[in-house]
């Protein structure tokens, strides 16, 4: 864990204002994130756990450029990505990426796979077309998909071959820090766990950096090299996931791990 | 292509949509070819031949006022404004489908703005600001149709906004956008054509209505000038000898009749063909039960004594344009009273089909449930009437679903859904049953029973949601109730909490409880004993821990094995020999 963090967050805070409404009582701002900071690793998995509302999927959106936070920074391999963002899309698509937690709803139903693959080859990558083909065969069979099922549509896919879809397309650019944000919340246990198995293969073999973000403790466990637990907004505890879901220090953290149901 | 070939196949399986169909063919066929038809010059007045009636020699169709060919003026006018009413139609689709896109999609000031400009040209009625505005610019036909098309413009602009609207902030414009897209490249590859649907059938839905308001105005004299024909222009002039020579207003209103009745039924045939919900066969409506086709009752069957529910066989199909899927084959269930059943299994393991078919609650069409029998004391349910049924459900059999945001009605206050379910099954003043319901509320432990009755689903959390509903389906003391997923969408100390609170139910009240969920863990801590599912079947049953512990059949031993347990989580990374590939 030496030289720049892969992922930097220094003092990030994220509130909602209130739609301006002419008529109507004025409503409170929102605060989604208090403050958060943190740093990942080049090359380590950062699990991220919290209940629904927490703020874990705000501060991942914020990781890749979808949302602007009210204050504070966040810099990718050393790089603020307000700066990355301002050089256009493609320079902050070619360093992070991100994985939905819904793979079919992530791919656009009336495009084929060719066609939604082929979008960072063309715009991130600057790849010429002729050279699409060979590249495309290439994703498809680095997350064990066959290349024929290039031109099918999304409807035609499990929600498991849709993620590893998805997943071929955050790593089309060659970006080297991928957030995902419950990757694989909506799949069956054993596609799950086959997911994940493919997701630990791709790390070692592209040497990739992890956001990772559940709300399922042992799916973190099972992956991250280290873990923070967000509450309201606020990271209240850290640490290696073994140690940190056996001995839980902060008061939530312990209520967290004893509501999870046991074999 | 295949999708073509499907949209028209269901196009032309509805019968009035292919009649219009065929009637603007002929129509279309007849206008397209009036260049080369031996028809005689429409202008050419021939005063001596005036008002001839129809089928006259060398006029089929009869004179006109100046002795003009009825047919040929016919056949020439529909072509005009077949012509400027698609034109219309086309031009007021681009435009009104831009504005609405760009409103829905950039949202904030741009739409506001837009949007308000659209409602501006909606305050006025449609007649009045097609008049105002050929007014402004002067008649002839050109400048009717422009008319047309403003007013037209807010049907398209409206319609697009809102589905554009709900498409910018789904997952895959936000991918596209991390794909390195820019916003005009998103908004005409990712968002259009997901909006096309919408275009074409409002385009498909509007264009007999703008043939109409361009003849309108030209039947006013603000159209087509003399001599030139269209339809409406020929109605006009129709008008003026409407007694003597009643033909010549009623051979083109007939005319404007046929074609935009065609259009409207080739419109509403396009909005159920495209409309995906209608696609898996012939729109019905479900029936109150689920259809029963069994080949084989099998009789003098008296199945477990002891037993509350007792399944046998039970097989559940569904009927797809291509024949029948069978979703269940061949369960068998026992549930004794005051016991606990979990079913486990993966989607598409047929595990929410069955619970839906115990009470007959799987839809018809399509479903069918092929055989078997479900007991539920003396009574076979799949031979049951309505009546009976309708008892039974809510009432000794209670169903809690996966997400009480959807089986709570939204507009109704929680307080009053749950008065309902008592009074649809008991004679209950309202006095009295709103009493019970506070019994209700303290009994799933919700906070503050008298505040959370008057709430409406909205304003509540999602576990005090869950715990609304099983405050509704425990209204009437069932004896049986079956929960499908109930804590899959709830956080997990939540779900702790909702978990809890069944057990205790179960033992206070002696419920028996049908438990389906996806997660070992979850079952483990409830039931008693479980059932696998796996491509329709049960393929092990026994009590939890015994399964869990020894899992005999080698899909449970994949499952169990796949299921990361907190503090060895690692363990499922290791690959498996046993599993089956993706």
């Amino acid at each position: 864990m030496s030289g720049a963090p892969a992922v930097q967050v220094r003092d990030l805070v994220k509130t909602y204002r209130p739609r301006f409404a002419l008529f109507g009582r004025r409503r409170k701002p929102v605060t989604a994130l208090g403050g958060v900071s943190l740093a990942v690793a080049p090359g380590e998995t950062l699990g991220i756990v919290g209940e629904s509302g927490c703020g874990k999927t705000t501060l991942a959106r914020c990781l890749v450029g979808l949302l602007r936070p009210s204050s504070g920074q966040v810099l990718v391999a050393g790089q603020p990505i307000d700066r990355l963002a301002a050089e256009g899309p493609a320079a902050l698509g070619r360093s992070v990426q991100y994985v939905f937690q819904d793979p079919i709803s992530s791919l656009n139903p009336r495009r084929t796979i060719r066609q939604t693959l082929a979008v960072p080859l063309r715009f991130l990558a600057g790849l010429p077309p002729g050279d699409h083909p060979a590249r495309l065969r290439e994703l498809m069979e680095g997350v064990g998909l066959d290349p024929a099922m290039l031109d099918r549509y999304p409807h035609e896919f499990s929600g498991g071959q849709a993620q590893r879809i998805a997943i071929a397309r955050a790593l089309a650019a060659g970006a080297r820090v991928v957030v995902l944000d419950e990757p694989v919340s909506a799949l069956d246990v054993s596609v799950q766990a086959q997911v994940l198995r493919l997701l630990v293969e791709l790390k070692a073999r592209h040497d990739l950096t992890y956001v990772f973000i559940s709300h399922d403790l042992a799916v973190v466990e099972a992956l991250a090299d280290r873990v923070v637990v967000m509450s309201a907004g606020a990271v209240v505890e850290e640490g290696r996931p073994e140690e940190l879901f056996s001995a839980p220090s902060h008061p939530y953290t312990r209520r967290l791990v004893a509501s999870v149901p046991r074999l | 292509m295949k999708a073509a070939r499907g949209f028209f196949a269901r196009l032309l399986r509805n019968r009035m949509a292919a009649a219009g169909l065929l009637v603007l063919a002929l129509i279309l066929a007849v206008v397209l070819a009036a260049p080369i038809l031996p028809l005689a010059d429409p202008d050419a007045t021939d005063p001596a031949r005036r008002l001839l009636p129809p089928f006259s020699e060398g006029a089929w169709l009869g004179t006109d006022a100046l002795g003009r060919d009825l047919l040929a003026r016919l056949v020439w006018g529909s072509r005009l404004s077949l012509a400027v009413g698609v034109a219309a139609s086309l031009l007021a689709a681009v435009l009104g489908s831009t504005v609405g896109l760009l409103a829905g999609y950039l949202g904030g000031w741009t739409d506001t703005l837009l949007m308000r400009g659209i409602d501006t040209l909606m305050a006025f009625p449609y007649l009045l600001l097609a008049l105002a505005i050929v007014a402004v610019l002067g008649p002839g036909l050109l400048n009717a149709l422009y008319a047309v098309v403003v007013v037209n413009i807010p049907f398209f602009a409206r319609n697009v906004r809102g589905v554009a609207a709900g498409l910018r902030h789904r997952e895959f414009v936000d991918a596209a956008r991390l794909s390195g897209m820019g916003s005009a490249r998103i908004l005409l590859q990712e968002v259009l054509p997901n909006v096309m649907p919408v275009i074409v059938i409002t385009v498909s839905t509007t264009i007999g209505w703008m043939i109409l308001e361009t003849a309108g105005l030209s039947f006013l004299g603000l159209g087509s000038q003399p001599p030139q024909a269209d339809l409406g222009s020929m109605l006009g002039e129709g008008r003026k000898v409407l007694i003597n020579a009643p033909h010549v207003a009623a051979v083109p209103g007939l005319l404007v009749f046929l074609i935009v009745m065609s259009m409207n039924l080739i419109g509403d045939g396009v909005r159920d063909a495209i409309d995906p919900r209608l696609r898996t066969g012939l729109p019905g409506k479900p029936g109150t039960a689920t259809r029963v086709e069994r080949p084989d009752v099998p009789a003098g069957h008296d199945g477990d004594a002891g037993a509350l529910l007792d399944v046998r066989n039970l097989k559940v199909a569904f009927d797809t344009g291509s024949g029948r899927n069978l979703a269940v084959q061949g369960v068998d269930l026992a549930v004794a009273p005051g016991e606990c059943l979990g079913i486990i299994g993966e989607s598409g393991s047929g595990k929410s089909v069955t619970a839906l078919a115990l009470a007959r609650l799987v839809p018809s069409p399509p479903g069918v449930i092929t055989g078997g029998v479900v007991r539920f004391e003396k009574d076979d349910l799949l031979a049951a009437p309505p009546g009976l049924l309708r008892r039974l459900r809510g009432g000794r059999i209670a169903y809690v679903f996966q997400d009480p945001l959807t089986t709570l009605h939204p507009l109704m206050r929680v307080g009053d859904q749950v008065i309902e379910a008592i009074q649809a099954h008991q004679r209950q003043a309202a006095g009295a049953a709103r009493a019970r319901v506070h019994e209700l509320f303290a009994a799933v432990r919700l906070p503050e029973p008298d505040r959370i009755m008057q709430a409406y689903p909205h304003e509540l959390s999602g576990g005090q949601r869950q715990r609304v509903s099983i405050a509704m389906a425990l209204a009437n003391d069932p004896d049986l109730i079956i929960a499908d997923e109930p804590t899959t969408a709830l956080d997990v100390t939540v779900q702790a909490g909702i978990l809890d609170l069944l057990a205790e139910l179960r033992r206070q009240r002696r419920l028996a409880l049908v438990f389906i969920s996806h997660d070992f863990g979850v079952i483990a801590r409830i039931c008693d004993r479980v059932a696998v599912m796996h491509g329709g079947e049960i393929v092990e049953t026994g009590p939890v821990l015994d399964v869990l512990h020894r899992p005999r059949h080698s899909y449970t031993r994949r499952l169990i094995a796949a299921v990361p347990v907190l503090g060895r989580a690692k363990e499922i990374l290791r690959t498996d020999p046993l599993e089956a590939p993706a």
